[in-house]
């Protein structure tokens, strides 16, 4: 087992055609992928394209892959982030056109639906970052890379990448002030 | 670590130890413990922290898993274990036991955990012929 690269062992696998390293493979990296594709997008249909269209470059580029160029799961993120710039270029309008609904000062709602609510406000907020911000966000903070792998993600210097953080979570805070602090 | 630094290490990355740099954890840990007002800064930062992962994922459904995996080289020549083979594997009858008549009937209900080990998988609906619930085998069968 490669201890520097914890993929190799499955990609060379899906290489020559196991079925059992595909669906491992599969189930290893979808649920981030898609997770990825999302938050950057804001748009489940699209996230899914995107997601769908990592693994199949994934079959396809499995057997030309070279162990020790770089890490699989770094190459995967890159192939994610390309595809994500190339719809969010495309995109013309906001993905938000309506100002975010207010929080209801009412009596508490049911815990669940509190959350809801919360993720979708953290969306939307998410939604009004600027990309690169958001990126950062995404990587470091949803995906859990480490400043060094999100920083050669990203193409930056961690400094940079620390101030593209610190702004975004600056933002995130202004436009999530009026929520209430959960209990 | 001093206060500067430890100011920034949590504006840019959060309350969470685990999300700082792994080259500053332990300077940063000794640093909140020593100093009353680190802890309050950190605090401030766990609100938003705490916000951001309400945010949950959206999970992969079993219709994007069976395309995905379709177009996979091994599954488009139908190649793979056949059902008969899962079912005498200790995972297909442990799984046929938690699913049981639901299988059978072809028809799933709005989350199904195991499809693929340790996901959990929004199901999109009744299950196209000959593609496994339990995610270890999916029998195409016409390639393509």
């Amino acid at each position: 087992m490669n201890d520097a690269d914890p993929d190799q062992d499955l990609v060379i696998g899906v290489a020559r055609g196991d079925p059992a390293a595909v669906r491992a493979l599969l189930a290893r990296k979808l649920p981030r992928l898609l997770s990825l594709a999302r938050r950057m997008l804001a748009d489940p249909v699209e996230a899914e394209d995107v997601a769908q269209e990592v693994m199949l470059r994934v079959w396809r580029q499995a057997p030309r892959w070279r162990p020790g160029a770089a890490r699989f799961d770094t190459w995967m993120h890159r192939v994610a982030l390309n595809l994500c710039y190339d719809r969010l270029r495309r995109r013309r309008d906001p993905p938000f056109e309506t100002a975010p609904d207010p929080i209801d000062p009412g009596p508490a709602p049911d815990r669940g639906l509190m959350a809801a609510d919360v993720g979708a406000r953290v969306e939307r907020a998410m939604a009004g970052l600027p990309h690169r911000q958001r990126e950062a966000i995404v990587l470091c903070h949803y995906q859990e890379l480490s400043n060094i792998d999100a920083a050669a993600l990203m193409g930056v210097s961690i400094e940079a990448l620390e101030s593209l953080l610190s702004r975004a979570r600056r933002a995130l805070r202004a436009a999530l002030a009026d929520m209430a602090k959960p209990d | 670590m001093n206060p500067s630094r430890f100011e920034a290490l949590i504006s840019a990355y959060g309350a969470e130890p685990a999300r700082w740099p792994a080259a500053e954890r332990e300077m940063a840990l000794a640093f909140l413990s020593a100093q009353p007002d680190a802890g309050a800064m950190a605090e401030a930062e766990r609100t938003l922290d705490d916000a951001l992962d309400a945010w949950k994922p959206q999970f992969p459904t079993m219709a994007l898993r069976n395309a995905i995996l379709a177009a996979s080289p091994p599954f488009r020549r139908g190649v793979g274990p056949n059902w008969r083979t899962l079912w005498l594997s200790g995972a297909g009858l442990a799984a046929a036991c938690a699913v049981g008549v639901v299988v059978g009937a072809g028809l799933i209900g709005p989350s199904l955990a195991g499809a693929f080990p340790g996901d959990r998988v929004e199901a999109s609906g009744v299950l196209s012929d000959g593609v496994s619930l339990f995610g270890s085998t999916l029998d195409v069968g016409q390639g393509g």
